[in-house]
């Protein structure tokens, strides 16, 4: 297909005359009933951040199971809870001033895979935060002799070594398709 | 106080609120009226670039309905100081690769038999239409955006514009995308 014909076949294109109804949405619109997809989705983060600075109430109900030999492993964990609570509202507040729509292309492009590399790294440090702090909680449980306990932590400790570990390969790629896109370099 | 004064403060309030009021009714029907005359004159614009981008049929009517919502909340600050081809490419492109779907899990390139179902009463030949689309979609993300203006016969100055790119570079890139273009659709 040379370029001619991709080019009279775009301007004759219609992707689909079945389009959603525009009146109907943005009568919608006007009543405000709608939310964008970014809107909903920093919102998720503001949720996942309020939830993380409530689990850390959870440390009484945790020091009543462990006694004082938790005392150590309740702060690291009000810590832990703390921390992915400010991480999860800074990818809030970047989707919130991004303003993707309001730049050029490539400039959004450039904002929108930051923020995407942004949040797997961290991801990664919230994974590699977990571990020792999981390993922690299951040598305490194991203290306590519950075998169940003991394996199901066992099992989260794996599962999230692997996650961190493929979670890192795709910040890498990420990294690697921006520079791509983003090069102006001709290689001819 | 005397009543009157009272009963005429509170006509002239009233008066005053249902002013205000039907001054903003006209400005939204106004700006209604606006906006639905520039998506019909560029729906088809709006809905190519959507297709491009999207990975299924239901992801389609959610980009195509977002992009309204973001091209209406985006009129009042439109000045036309560019054309209003230029301003909807952007606007639309930008909702395309800021949706949440792709955020997630992004594929670099469409496979044929993974398009949407092309449903184009204007086309004569649906298997080369879907050809089309398969090779555009081969393209990287800023890539398809200047290619698909290039076909839409924008300037370099206005893909230029719209991508934020300098002009050179536009045109360093059109030509190796065109190249792609080529080689792929003999292959």
């Amino acid at each position: 297909m040379d370029l001619d014909s991709i080019k009279s076949q775009w301007q004759k294109a219609d992707a689909s005359p079945n389009l959603p109804d525009q009146e109907k949405l943005l009568e919608l619109t006007r009543k405000k009933n709608v939310r964008t997809a970014s809107e909903k989705l920093a919102r998720r983060f503001r949720v996942l951040g309020c939830l993380s600075f409530l689990a850390i109430v959870l440390v009484r109900p945790l020091h009543n199971i462990l006694g004082d030999a938790g005392n150590g492993l309740l702060i690291v964990y009000a810590l832990f809870m703390l921390l992915l609570g400010i991480m999860d509202m800074w990818l809030f507040l970047c989707i919130k001033n991004g303003r993707w729509m309001e730049l050029p292309i490539a400039r959004a492009y450039e904002g929108v895979t930051r923020f995407r590399i942004l949040r797997l790294r961290l991801q990664v440090v919230s994974i590699l935060l977990a571990i020792p702090l999981l390993a922690w909680m299951l040598w305490l449980f194991y203290q306590s002799e519950n075998e169940g306990v003991f394996i199901g932590g066992l099992v989260g400790l794996v599962a999230g070594l692997i996650a961190g570990l493929f979670t890192n390969a795709r910040i890498n790629r990420e990294i690697r398709f921006l520079k791509d896109e983003l090069s102006d370099q001709v290689t001819e | 106080m005397c009543p009157w004064r009272g009963f005429f403060c509170l006509q002239v309030k009233l008066l005053k609120e249902l002013c205000v009021q039907s001054l903003n009714m006209r400005e939204v029907n106004e700006k209604e009226s606006r906006f639905l005359r520039l998506m019909e004159d560029n729906k088809r614009l709006v809905s190519k670039v959507c297709y491009m981008y999207a990975i299924d049929s239901a992801h389609f009517d959610d980009l195509y309905q977002e992009t309204m919502l973001n091209l209406w909340r985006g009129l009042d600050s439109f000045r036309g100081q560019s054309a209003p081809s230029t301003w909807i490419y952007r606007m639309t492109i930008n909702t395309c690769l800021t949706d949440c779907r792709r955020l997630k899990n992004r594929p670099s390139a469409m496979p044929a038999e993974a398009l949407p179902e092309v449903n184009d009463p204007l086309s004569d030949r649906p298997e080369q239409l879907r050809e089309m689309y398969r090779l555009i979609g081969q393209l990287g993300e800023v890539d398809k955006a200047i290619v698909m203006m290039w076909l839409d016969e924008l300037s370099y100055d206005e893909i230029a514009e719209a991508t934020g790119l300098p002009r050179n570079t536009v045109a360093t890139r059109l030509r190796r995308a065109k190249a792609r273009l080529v080689e792929a659709g003999n292959s």
